[in-house]
């Protein structure tokens, strides 16, 4: 425990530094931003400024970027609530009592509940990671390849199970992406797979290309066809602080949420986005009345809002003790520390200590900076919302042309970037997510790696998978997962709990 | 926009064209990697996991293209030709122009062509808009952060 407190008051002595304290305040704004402007996430973002953190120490470079993706899960809930339009996906939840409460002239108190709610979420799933990620990197130095591959196949299936959509189509998707991943060179043998002779190709499908195809390009895509109608902002916001009516029902609701979102962060596929989800249809269970639900329940913005902020946290949980990202988010911090140098795993707390509890106490920092900058500050942000989407688009497309670019320095590299946001547009006419697609892609090269080593191991039995208790376990949870999902009374639950959106 | 006329014919299956393009990709991983040595079970090939990846692909696709027989869930047939084919020009127009003049004149020409993937957009706003970026991506980028980009003709 003193250990802790020590390593704590370390990694806070590095994140007061000033420049550290200044990128965080860096990605904390331009996360509030992020989050704000409708159509445009934190991949593309976070992509887009890889080549800007090229020239920054690697501690402020992922202190900003962390800053963003939690900072993003604030502002998105300012246009939920505001203009009704989800911000960012995780906030889809929170339009429907969030904007229920500002048109019945609530908005204040929809707006600082989330806020409050929130912070309270951040500061506890900073002491999450902090807590967790200590343990979690001895028990993961004790896995071997079969135990990696164990829990890289329980954490797709999660991913599939937890994931919007048709189950089916989405291990489609899963396999598809594993497959995308091991376009390029085979490490082991040095023969190229898949390139059909093109040498751009030989080091691989890029990650940031795919990323921003499926998730910037074929966005702006949708939500130009989807376009049309003016979003009417409600500007009105009357006083900015709930009563004491108000924050004596939210309370209990930020707490749950807070729990069921650093619950949920830490699964393989999970994230802000799930938490939110899951927390809105707990809270809409367990209340005596739901019919208020709908209505302007200032429980189903407080739930869902310290959820997603506190699933955000926690995914990084995962990346800092095992080097596995649950989501395209910290496959991109993992990106991120692949560049500044950084080998991602069990190893990173005891060679890099100032970076990792760094990085996690500037967390800490980072939600009291959101807090100032998303409550007394919301004025500015509402702004924003004004920005017609006609001349956001082009300004997100250069960005996305640019990061993308930067990242290699080939136009080839721009090419994929369009070729995917034509196959993303066309995967979300067919009705499959994109999101399994890209954890398969990341996860492909691992996969494979860990698959060939067990099989040295074991001389090229199969059964090794199973001998091992970590590994079996993993693949019994994976099987238990998905048999689940073929339950009709579990189905019509996970169907019911989505079409809340 | 949906409640304008009848459909004149039920669109496709969700399943079944999800199914054919599964399947089909499957089949082609399979196709392909067929010149790729499997290995032994001791010391797997660079064919053996595309192999597997192939099987399961091509196994999922059957399996949706029959069970789409009693699924009722339909694509959505509706493409939006304009942002689609827009965009998609506007960001193939940033790489070959960057390739041959550099940034200032990529961003000009993507813009130029992207600004009509929607009709409310004058070509006035391709100007103001694309002439700010241009200035913005050339102070931050190669002022700013010194990255090497070629800016203009060389």
């Amino acid at each position: 425990m003193s250990d802790l407190l020590q390593n704590l008051a370390f990694g806070f002595g590095i994140a007061a530094s000033p420049q550290n304290l200044l990128f965080c305040l860096i990605g904390a704004l331009l996360g509030t931003l992020v989050g704000v402007l409708p159509g445009l996430g934190p991949v593309a973002t976070i992509a887009m400024l890889l080549p800007i953190t090229f020239t920054l120490p690697p501690v402020a470079a992922l202190i900003m970027l962390a800053g963003l993706y939690y900072g993003a899960q604030y502002g998105g809930s300012t246009t939920a609530i505001l203009v009704n339009i989800p911000g960012e996906s995780s906030s889809v939840v929170t339009c429907i009592d969030g904007h229920m409460m500002a048109r019945k002239g609530r908005a204040g108190s929809a707006l600082a509940i989330a806020a409050l709610g929130s912070f309270f979420a951040g500061c506890v799933a900073t002491a999450v990671v902090a807590l967790f990620s200590g343990p979690l990197v001895v028990v993961a130095s004790s896995f071997r390849s079969p135990d990696y591959f164990g829990l890289l196949v329980f954490g797709m299936v999660a991913a599939v199970v937890l994931a919007q959509g048709s189950v089916v189509r989405s291990v489609a998707m899963v396999v598809l992406g594993l497959f995308l991943g091991l376009i390029g060179t085979d490490i082991a043998s040095g023969q190229t797979r898949f390139t059909f002779g093109i040498s751009a190709l030989a080091d691989g499908v890029g990650f940031v290309p795919v990323a921003m195809g499926l998730f910037g390009i074929a966005e702006v895509i949708a939500s130009l066809e989807r376009g049309g109608a003016k979003p009417k902002v409600i500007e009105k916001i009357s006083r900015l602080w709930p009563t004491r009516e108000e924050v004596r029902q939210a309370w209990p609701a930020i707490v749950r949420g807070t729990g069921i979102g650093s619950l949920l962060g830490v699964l393989p596929g999970g994230g802000a986005l799930i938490s939110a989800f899951a927390a809105y249809v707990f809270e809409k269970r367990i209340a005596k009345d739901p019919s208020r639900f709908g209505q302007g329940a200032i429980e189903g913005v407080a739930a869902p809002e310290s959820a997603n902020n506190a699933g955000a946290q926690t995914s990084f949980i995962p990346l800092l003790a095992m080097g596995i990202p649950p989501n395209p988010v910290m496959a991109l911090m993992l990106g991120a520390m692949t560049i500044h140098g950084v080998v991602p795993g069990p190893k990173v707390m005891t060679e890099r200590p100032d970076l990792f509890w760094g990085m996690i106490a500037s967390m800490w920092f980072g939600n009291l900076m959101l807090v100032i900058i998303n409550l007394p500050l919301i004025g500015i942000w509402v702004k924003f919302l004004q920005i017609p989407y006609r001349w956001l688009y082009s300004i997100i497309l250069v960005f996305c042309c640019i990061g993308v670019f930067t990242v290699n320095n080939t136009t080839t590299d721009v090419l994929v970037m369009a070729a995917f946001g034509l196959f993303g547009y066309f995967l979300i006419k067919i009705r499959c997510e994109p999101a399994p697609l890209i954890l398969g892609f990341i996860l492909g090269p691992m996969l494979e790696e860990n698959f060939r080593r067990s099989l040295i191991v074991s001389r090229g039995s199969w059964w090794v998978f199973l001998e091992r208790p970590i590994c079996a376990g993993f693949l019994a949870l994976s099987l238990v997962f998905l048999l689940l999902v073929l339950l009709p009374s579990f189905r019509k639950g996970r169907e019911e709990a989505f079409k809340e959106g | 926009m949906a409640e304008q006329g009848q459909p004149r014919s039920a669109p496709p299956r969700a399943d079944f064209l999800a199914g054919l393009l599964f399947a089909a990709i499957g089949a082609a991983i399979m196709w392909v990697g067929a010149d790729y040595s499997l290995g032994v079970p001791s010391r797997i090939g660079p064919g053996y996991v595309p192999r597997l990846l192939g099987i399961l692909l091509t196994g999922i696709g059957l399996f949706l293209i029959v069970r789409s027989w009693w699924t009722t869930e339909v694509v959505d047939s509706v493409i939006a030709w304009r942002p689609l084919l827009l965009v998609l020009a506007g960001v193939v127009a940033f790489a070959l122009v960057f390739e041959a003049s550099g940034l200032v004149p990529a961003i000009l020409v993507s813009v130029a062509i992207g600004n009509y993937a929607t009709p409310e957009n004058r070509w006035t706003t391709a100007l103001v808009l694309g002439a700010i970026l241009a200035l913005f991506a050339w102070a931050l980028f190669v002022k700013g952060l010194l990255l090497p980009l070629p800016v203009w003709f060389r």
